[in-house]
């Protein structure tokens, strides 16, 4: 009797530190839930709602109807385009770099992870300007390409797509390789071994085993880049030599020429959307987010 | 969305400022101008002056262009009492109901033409878009727009990215008046500039950048604004620029919808627009005056004066820009130029 009535109370007792465990857990989430509200969710919604709305505060579609102009049509092609060049550019790059970090000399591979974050911490406009000062008509790669007699006149590497493709891929390389490395370092080197003592031959180990392993990290390295890509606004300004306009830059543009903020409002919006599309067909055809299965 | 974000920043620093506003004392007014060695001489020429001449105390901010400034007057409590602006967002201010209208009894007009001033604002200083060119880029390196824009001269070219002014200047190559420049035939400047397309490197966005372009030698000619050729020349660059054909353009100053001081803001005008002031600024850099009796105070030496495109003696070798025509057609020009230049 006595047995069964402690039982109880324990029970209840249990239940409910659990319940103030449960209430003490969501009460510590809660300021960085309202602050994610305050500075994301609202703004967001709040750019939705003056995106419906002319310099005259009449409800109005014009500025999702202009979006259908040949300027705008092109601008969100190319800054898509630009987003799938840099992303595939970065995986190409960027793995090898990664599998290097992992499996090559230790001091080698010290020295490749320093020199990853000695770029990543400088300055985004210096990095963009250095890339400037390197690939212009009278700079260091043509200099060198011609001295090497490759080509007679200097080639046209900035001021263009190519310039711009160079700037973005190097300051992305970080956001592509610091997850790989994070998903490589943590497949454990024995199912390798493993796969060999199965007799699997070194590029069949790989192929089966550490490639799908590491596909996570490839994943998150690829979505980070596409998605910082699509935004990217200094780097094509300063390399596309005008030639070269990606979304931020019409942004901009709408900003300083209309009265309301509805007409970039809208260009942020579509943006937002087709980026969340994108993700998902992505997400949906690569089949990614099965790891826990 | 860096660029919103930009804007985002603007909009909140400037709600946190109308804080401080309040606490200032009366008797001071609050200028904003575009910083950089422009700001640096307008302090000398216009605000030390200004200062002292009004008993006040002025205090100074820096601003990029109409979009602060609709910031401000939309967040309802503005901080700055004067504004300079460039021509055409001076126009669009206006139009946009983003200033006050100016008070001309306080603030004199004498010596200044007609176009330079509007309702709710006048042009404070010029400044020209001009043809610059490398010495040391060859004989054949273009020296005036009618060979800057043929396409059988060869040369590494840059032109500003932006419609205005650069649609200009193919129209006067392309032999276009310049009385009869405006209404801009549209069709026949991108006519022009199609020819040269292929020639151009780059499509510059600042000044800084036009600059870098020439000094580095990334294009043998370009269109450029005078002051910048001109810092470059003085520092000893084997560097040229002709002001025939340059197209002459103004900065111009506003009182944003509600700004806290207004009355003194009228002042403020009226002191930037003597002849003194207009003079001494150009002493100072190459943004030369509005009011032409600031060429009678004898502030302005006469070889400078000489080479000055509002002084007497050159007003029929350059072009004006027209602002008014733009502020109607920019928004279906801008797009088409945008398309233009990225195919």
């Amino acid at each position: 009797m006595s047995g069964a009535g402690s039982g109880a109370l324990n029970a209840r007792e249990l239940h409910s530190a659990q319940q103030r465990e449960r209430w003490y857990l969501m009460g510590s989430g809660l300021p960085a839930l309202l602050l994610v509200l305050l500075t994301f969710v609202l703004p967001i919604g709040w750019l939705f709602w003056l995106s419906l709305f002319d310099a005259n505060g009449q409800l109005t579609i014009a500025n999702y109807t202009r979006l259908l102009e040949p300027i705008y049509v092109l601008t969100f092609v190319q800054t898509f385009k630009i987003s799938i060049i840099v992303t595939i550019t970065c995986v190409l790059i960027g793995y090898p770099y990664a599998y290097f970090m992992i499996k090559g000399p230790r001091w080698l591979a010290n020295l490749a992870m320093g020199l990853l974050l000695v770029s990543l911490w400088t300055s985004l406009l210096v990095r963009t300007y250095a890339w400037l000062i390197i690939l212009q008509r009278r700079g260091i790669a043509n200099d060198l390409l011609m001295s090497l007699g490759i080509t007679d006149a200097p080639l046209a590497l900035v001021h263009n797509l190519t310039g711009t493709v160079i700037g973005m891929v190097h300051i992305m390389l970080p956001f592509m390789i610091l997850p790989l490395f994070a998903a490589m370092k943590s497949i454990d080197p024995i199912y390798n071994q493993a796969a060999a003592a199965f007799g699997a031959s070194p590029s069949r180990a790989f192929r089966d085993v550490f490639l799908p392993l590491s596909l996570p990290g490839l994943a998150a390295g690829a979505t980070l880049v596409f998605v910082i890509t699509l935004g990217f606004y200094v780097t094509p300004a300063l390399l596309g030599g005008g030639k070269v306009q990606m979304i931020s830059m019409r942004i901009e543009s709408d900003v300083s020429m209309y009265a309301n903020w509805g007409a970039a409002s809208s260009l942020g919006v579509v943006l937002l959307v087709a980026t969340l599309f994108m993700l998902f067909i992505v997400k949906k055809s690569a089949g990614l987010g099965r790891r826990g299965e | 969305m860096r660029s919103i974000n930009k804007q985002m920043t603007g909009l909140a620093f400037a709600l946190s400022l109308c804080a401080v506003a309040q606490v200032q004392a009366a008797g001071s007014v609050t200028f904003a101008g575009w910083g950089g060695a422009l700001q640096d001489a307008e302090r000398k020429a216009y605000l030390k002056p200004a200062e002292a001449a009004l008993g006040i105390k002025i205090q100074e901010d820096n601003m990029d262009g109409l979009a602060a400034v609709r910031a401000q007057v939309m967040s309802g409590k503005p901080k700055w009492d004067v504004v300079e602006l460039a021509s055409n967002d001076c126009v669009m201010a206006q139009e946009q109901g983003l200033t006050e209208p100016l008070d001309y009894s306080v603030i004199s007009t004498e010596g200044v033409a007609a176009n330079f001033y509007g309702k709710n604002w006048i042009a404070s200083n010029a400044y020209s878009t001009v043809l610059a060119w490398a010495n040391d880029a060859g004989a054949n390196t273009p020296k005036d727009w009618k060979a800057f824009f043929d396409p059988q001269v060869k040369a590494s070219r840059s032109l500003y990215r932006q419609p205005y002014t650069t649609l200009e200047l193919a129209l006067i190559a392309d032999g276009v008046s310049p009385k009869a420049l405006y209404p801009l035939d549209v069709d026949r400047a991108f006519k022009v500039l199609e020819r040269i397309k292929p020639q151009v490197v780059n499509w510059w966005r600042s000044g800084t950048d036009s600059a870098q372009l020439l000094r580095s030698r990334e294009v043998d000619a370009l269109s450029i604004w005078a002051s910048r050729v001109d810092e470059l020349k003085k520092n000893g660059d084997d560097v040229d620029y002709t002001y025939d054909h340059a197209l002459v353009d103004y900065d111009c100053v506003v009182v944003p919808k509600g700004a806290p001081n207004k009355e003194l803001a009228m002042k403020l005008v009226a002191e930037i627009m003597k002849p003194h002031s207009q003079a001494t600024l150009v002493t100072l850099i190459p943004n030369p005056p509005i009011n032409t009796k600031a060429y009678d105070t004898g502030i302005i030496p006469a070889a400078m004066a000489a080479t000055l495109p509002t002084a007497p003696a050159n007003i029929d070798k350059v072009v004006f820009f027209d602002p008014v025509w733009w502020q109607a057609n920019q928004a279906e020009v801008q797009r088409r130029f945008d398309l233009f230049i990225q195919n």
